[in-house]
């Protein structure tokens, strides 16, 4: 096939993941067994370090991580000392050619009776059946936000179902089924991050830095920094406890995924998952809904310029409050709106990875207009498979860990992903100052700006308002950037590689190529 | 299109940094594969601009039927043509096409020709009527910057969604898909490797239909599933499944 075939398929579907190149058979590490053969697929990585709370010789429906004895790897199976057939041959009778990917797709499309019936059918059906996935989301769609996590999404489901408090354990033990795909999902939920993806910092990181400064070496050249003890004039730093949060919030929802619930039944969830992507709390108007959460904290001296303002109400989405258990987070995006943000974190740890507006991290391909974001991997996956490649790069990633009463600057149009390494509680916001005015003008102007511009009602006019609003509150100010933008670029006379430039905050946003 | 065109064509896919690599393979391989592969190259359209004009039919249609169509080559050898208007359904094929390394013979192992004619019927039976544009629109399932989630982008469609069809292509699909068990998975794995994603959707549809509803000893029945339970293990499932027949 010729070179041009270079994009990972996009994962169209709920279940589909793209065709991951290279991809190690992941060596299951149990309590009993360990099969310590060479990783064959070449690079491959030793054991996996499993989560404490993972189980892997028993697994009970009502316990974590529901199915995770169910599932081995391929390569047990190949590796096995005496001859064993894949309970998965048998036991799918004339769909056996299928993929588990599609098989899952197939069963995305079936209401939770059905399920049950396939489980019925052989033992094959019983563990893909119960891929809990596949459960999460009967239970968003049927439940909403309103259901008591049981520990899998199966166990909610049932419990809900059957209106029983506790659901009776997994019935059955089954061995003998393989299947890397069920396996690398189940160890996407399991597993730990691996101290090698922790211990690089390679951001700035700026105490006491002035306002000059900040803008004049981190927000001017559109460049990432770790700003420290930013947060310490914030309530919400000592307030901010469970019991204050969950007394505060009484009776609200707040925004989580797809759904809405209150903060205690969010609790009762973050607690007792294991998943691949846990859902996670991310609200932007939890300010309204509780004033008190908006008083905690306030907008640090560098970040204060913020132009939207001038829309009022009409402004888009622009502060969100983030709470999730570890695991949970964001794969790899590009802001909306060319904005820039900040992230502090009032509780918890986060892991950072990011790159500049130009590189597209390894295993990610955006579309021309930035709308789509094709191969959405999990993060934990995109660990596993692509956070090694880019070590290797001339162009590594900035990256950090950003702990409790530090703030992450994300300067507009840099992509990047974020996990949460532990419980974490953290405000972030969106703006635009004087030095991105441009870039987001640019951006709401885009022939496609009513598909990308995010959070506002009004999407096709955003760019009018926003312009017409600041002529009328800072006359004057659009025509004098565009004139230093104009003597900048005549000034840059050679295109620099991008790396060992700093990036002007004016032009590292959106590129389209045509 | 325009002769005064960058030679290159358009390049409305990928920014240019990133994959110059694949760029520089891919017109080694166009100018390895066909002869005067540049008069054909500037067929594909630059998305911004295709999305001002949505849901027409796009002139572009008539262009590409012009051209010769794409040769796929079977497991068995056997070489199956597909015009380009159909072959845009195919979003591996539709890749091949922009970056015009769809010239010479494209390769499509696994794939028997009988399933590869039929996965070209359908193609040339949707392909006029086919926008790429909406129906990528709406199928991330993870957006990964969650600051819209409203019920649209929701990854979840409900069972009882009603497709609208002005062009009659209900029945026609439903008579194209009655096939007998291997056919119908294969030509879904066909699908599956063309990334036809209509076509996969029938199929995984079509499979889901078959099992909706049914008792444990009907699916094992309608799919030729061996019951590997014992009578001990099938009373303790009924058991644990008691909530899904309460009703």
């Amino acid at each position: 096939m010729p070179g041009a075939f270079h994009c990972l398929r996009p994962s169209l579907k709920r279940k589909r993941k793209p065709k991951r190149r290279g991809s190690n058979h992941p060596k299951k590490t149990s309590e009993s067994t360990n099969l310590a053969a060479d990783d064959a697929a070449g690079g491959g990585d030793a054991s996996f370090d499993l989560k404490s709370s993972a189980s892997a010789s028993t697994a009970s429906a009502g316990g974590r991580g529901g199915g995770g004895c169910l599932v081995q790897p391929l390569g047990n199976l190949l590796l096995a000392a005496a001859r064993r057939a894949n309970l998965r041959d048998s036991g799918l009778g004339a769909l056996r050619p299928l993929p588990d990917d599609l098989i899952l797709d197939v069963l995305g499309l079936l209401p939770a009776r059905d399920l049950g019936a396939l489980s019925a059918a052989s033992k094959a059906f019983y563990v893909i059946s119960s891929h809990d996935p596949l459960w999460r989301a009967i239970v968003l769609a049927d439940l909403g936000g309103n259901f008591a996590f049981a520990g899998s999404w199966r166990a909610t489901y049932i419990a809900a179902a059957s209106g029983r408090a506790h659901c009776p354990p997994r019935a059955l033990e089954i061995k003998g089924f393989y299947s890397d795909y069920l396996f690398q999902s189940w160890l996407c939920a399991n597993m730990e991050m691996r101290t090698e993806w922790l211990d690089r910092d390679t951001i700035d990181r700026r105490r006491g830095l002035s306002l000059e400064k900040f803008i004049a070496e981190y927000e001017e050249p559109n460049w990432p920094v770790l700003l420290e003890g930013c947060l310490d004039t914030w309530p919400a730093l000592q307030k901010w406890t469970r019991e204050y949060l969950l007394q505060a919030s009484a009776g609200k929802e707040f925004v989580v995924g797809p759904v809405s619930m209150p903060l205690d039944r969010y609790f009762l969830y973050a607690d007792n998952v294991q998943e691949e992507r846990p859902l996670y709390l991310f609200d932007a108007k939890f300010a309204e809904k509780v004033p008190e959460m908006g008083s905690d904290y306030e907008v640090p001296v560098y970040f204060q310029e913020d132009l939207f303002k001038v829309l009022g109400e009409e402004r888009p989405d622009h502060r969100w409050i983030i709470i999730g258990p570890a695991g949970s987070g964001s794969s790899f995006h590009v802001d909306p709106n060319s904005t820039s943000a900040w992230n502090a974190v009032i509780k918890g740890a986060k892991k950072w990875v990011m790159f500049p507006p130009e590189v597209p991290p390894p295993g990610v391909h955006p579309s021309a207009d930035g709308a789509e974001v094709t191969s959405p991997v999990s993060i934990m996956e995109w660990f596993m498979n692509f956070y090694g490649a880019c070590r290797t790069w001339e162009k590594r990633p900035i990256e950090c860990v950003c702990r409790a009463g530090d703030i992450v600057f994300v300067p507009n149009g840099w992509w990047h992903l974020v996990i949460n390494l532990e419980e974490s509680i953290a405000i972030t916001q969106n703006y635009v100052s004087r030095r991105n005015l441009l870039n987001v003008l640019d951006f709401l102007k885009r022939p496609n700006a009513s598909e990308l511009v995010s959070g506002t009602k009004d999407r096709v006019n955003l760019h009018d308002k926003f312009r017409n609003a600041i002529d009328a509150a800072y006359p004057g100010t659009i025509s004098e950037l565009e004139v230093e933008a104009q003597k900048k670029a005549a000034a840059r006379k050679k295109k620099t590689a991008f790396w060992d430039s700093a990036v002007d905050a004016n032009t590292g946003g959106f590129k389209f190529s045509f | 299109m325009d002769s005064t065109a960058d030679p290159k064509g358009k390049r409305p896919l990928y920014q240019e940094d990133g994959l110059a690599y694949a760029r520089a393979a891919a017109a080694a391989a166009s100018a390895t594969a066909a002869a005067a592969p540049d008069e054909e190259e500037a067929k594909p359209k630059p998305k911004p601009s295709s999305s001002s004009e949505e849901a027409k039919p796009e002139p572009e249609a008539e262009d590409q039927a012009e051209m010769p169509p794409l040769v796929l080559v079977a497991e068995d050898g056997v070489e199956v043509s597909i015009s380009r208007r159909a072959a845009r359904m195919s979003h591996m094929l539709r890749l091949l096409m922009e970056d015009s390394c769809a010239d010479g013979p494209i390769p499509a192992p696994n794939v028997h020709s009988d399933i590869l004619d039929l996965v070209v019927q359908y193609c040339e039976k949707h392909g006029p009527y086919y926008d790429p544009e909406a129906s990528e629109r709406a199928r991330n399932p993870f957006p990964p910057f969650p600051v819209e989630l409203t019920p649209t982008v929701s990854s979840i469609k409900p069972v009882t969604y009603v497709d609208p069809d002005p062009h009659g292509l209900k029945d026609w699909d439903k008579d194209f898909i009655s096939l007998d068990n291997s056919t119908l998975f294969e030509v879904i794995l066909a699908a599956n490797y063309l990334n036809i994603e209509d076509l996969l959707d029938l199929g995984t549809t079509t499979v889901a239909d078959m099992m909706r509803g049914k008792k444990p000893e009907e699916i094992r029945e309608i799919f030729e599933i061996e019951n590997d339970y014992t009578p001990e293990q099938e009373a303790e499932l009924r058991k644990e499944n008691a909530w899904a027949f309460e009703d």
